[in-house]
């Protein structure tokens, strides 16, 4: 089976000379979700920008196994639906409704068609009581919401978010993780451009790290566990992860160090029933010694 | 900060005039407005006129809204009226027919406009086969222009909070200049962008909606009456 996206030595300068992506090769399989991680300015968007041939650089980009080039951004709609980090970029209505019935109707699908699209979307996003309302005046997480929106109502088999959580509430957090990870059972290939480490065990199978070309690749364990690349990528491990380690500096045993809390309540519940129901922490001779050292390689970080 | 309710402020009045089918209100108004500012005798087109102000009391549009939006007008039509008085022959006479002419169409306008809420006014212009590229002109100018006086307001409140105050000398123009020349870089970013997230959703340069209007015959009665008002004004 051909992979969802394959990407073959990608390139990209932009217009005034500066290089924003250089040799990336990557292969996403179908029902993958992926993250990709990096600074600010390590070329994230644009790397998404190309999914959908809205930018075209060297190189070669495989949706499904067939090369996009030479093929219009409107004809992979049914395959790849991009969601802009700035929903003012994305909503230009009057209307929410006509926002979502954008991609729809570009389908050429029947009316009826684009009205059960357009309600479903609203639905899944939260959002069906705003048909009516002018996406100016809505707040910021309901925009962001609504952008969602006019994707899910392309049914795309793959979905591209950049920074979908970013300016949100921790509610407005909540719902669109939740949606995210339905979008990933029901087994969309996902791609989300992320900054919250601590949410990327939950959504995801696998991370790039993007600084311009990849400097690293693997599952979220394999890349919150190698040091090195996240010193060199100015990358921060989870919170609960940096908890645990600290709690390794006090005896407890951290091998197979949990990502995420729902890892760190099986941890400990494991931990607990072994020792014989209660959890053996202790200062001992060298608990300062590894602290500070903890300390320092996290403000390194 | 300019809201964008204001434009559909009273849209939601219940009265003829919204419940019109925009179409038949659009078009049969457009053709009294032109009627109206094609007479050439002073009594029609105070009929005219006085036949404007009774479709804004119908309308029920608040009147001191209405005589707000006129104080602009009425300024510039004294202007040309008082020109015209002095310089044309029977000059006063041509002034006031000016003057009749704009109010009732500033009037009619008014009563058209207000009273349809602006996505409506878009979908009526798309019905009736205006060209794709006017509507998405207008369209995105109603869209992005609040967005812009946003972004324009909070870049001068940045400003203030950084103790800055507008006097009438090089610095203050440099600064200003220096705003309104970021504001243009940014809205060009944006439009960029904008352009990008529409293409990635289909977009091949026509913005098409679901718009479905139904005509009764309640509406073309309307049409008809106002359609007979601006043929008897020329007739009498």
């Amino acid at each position: 089976m051909p992979a969802s996206i394959e990407l073959k030595n990608l390139g990209y300068v932009y217009p005034d000379g500066t290089e924003a992506l250089r040799n990336i090769s990557l292969r996403i399989e179908e029902g993958e979700s992926v993250a990709v991680l990096g600074p600010n300015g390590a070329g994230k968007s644009t790397l998404l920008l190309h999914l959908n041939g809205i930018l075209r650089g060297e190189g070669t980009v495989k949706i499904s196994g067939s090369d996009i080039k030479g093929k219009e951004t409107r004809e992979l709609i049914g395959d790849i639906g991009l969601v802009f980090q700035d929903p003012d970029d994305q909503l230009f209505s009057t209307t929410v409704f006509d926002d979502v019935a954008f991609g729809p109707l570009n389908m050429n699908l029947s009316k009826e068609e684009v009205r059960g699209r357009v309600a479903s979307a609203l639905k899944r996003a939260g959002m069906e009581k705003f048909e009516d309302r002018c996406p100016h005046n809505l707040s910021f997480g309901e925009k962001r919401k609504v952008s969602i929106a006019t994707v899910l109502s392309m049914d795309s088999r793959i979905m591209v978010f950049d920074e979908p959580l970013s300016n949100l509430d921790p509610r407005g957090k909540r719902e669109i993780i939740s949606l995210i990870k339905e979008l990933k059972r029901e087994g969309k290939t996902i791609i989300t451009a992320i900054h919250d480490v601590n949410i990327v065990p939950e959504i995801a199978d696998r991370i790039y790290v993007l600084n311009k070309e990849i400097i690293g690749e693997g599952t979220p364990r394999e890349v919150f566990m190698n040091t090195k690349l996240l010193s060199n990528s100015n990358l921060d491990i989870p919170v609960i992860t940096q908890f645990f380690e600290v709690l390794s500096c006090f005896g407890y045993d951290t091998t197979d160090i949990p990502l995420s809390i729902d890892e760190a309540i099986s941890h400990l519940t494991r931990t607990i029933e072994k020792d014989g129901g209660h959890i053996h922490l202790h200062i001992h001779e060298h608990t300062h010694k590894e602290i500070n050292r903890l300390k320092r390689r996290h403000e390194h970080q | 900060m300019p809201k964008l309710d204001e434009i559909d402020l009273y849209a939601g009045i219940e009265s003829p005039l919204s419940r019109w089918d925009p179409r038949v209100k659009l078009t049969s108004i457009l053709l009294l407005i032109f009627s109206i500012v094609l007479l050439d005798d002073l009594i029609p087109a105070a009929l005219g006129l006085i036949l404007s102000f009774l479709i804004i009391l119908i309308s029920r549009i608040p009147l001191n809204f209405v005589l707000e939006r006129m104080r602009w007008v009425f300024l510039f039509v004294l202007f040309i009226f008082i020109v015209l008085s002095i310089t044309a022959s029977r000059g006063v006479e041509k002034g006031a027919l000016v003057a009749l002419r704009a109010f009732s169409a500033i009037l009619l306008a008014l009563a058209m406009l207000s009273t349809t809420r602006f996505e409506q006014v878009l979908k009526t212009m798309e019905k009736l086969r205006v060209p794709n590229k006017l509507i998405q002109t207008v369209l995105f100018t109603y869209r992005y222009i609040f967005l812009l006086a946003d972004e324009s307001h909070r870049m001068f409140t940045s400003l203030k909070a950084r103790g800055f105050r507008g006097r009438t000398d090089m610095r203050t123009m440099i600064t200003i200049g220096n705003s309104i020349a970021m504001l243009f870089v940014r809205s060009y970013e944006r439009a960029q962008r904008v352009y990008e997230a529409m293409i990635s959703r289909g977009y091949s340069g026509v913005v098409n909606s679901l718009a479905e209007f139904e005509i009764k015959n309640v509406d073309y009665v309307k049409g008809i009456i106002v359609i007979i008002f601006a043929v008897s004004l020329h007739v009498i």
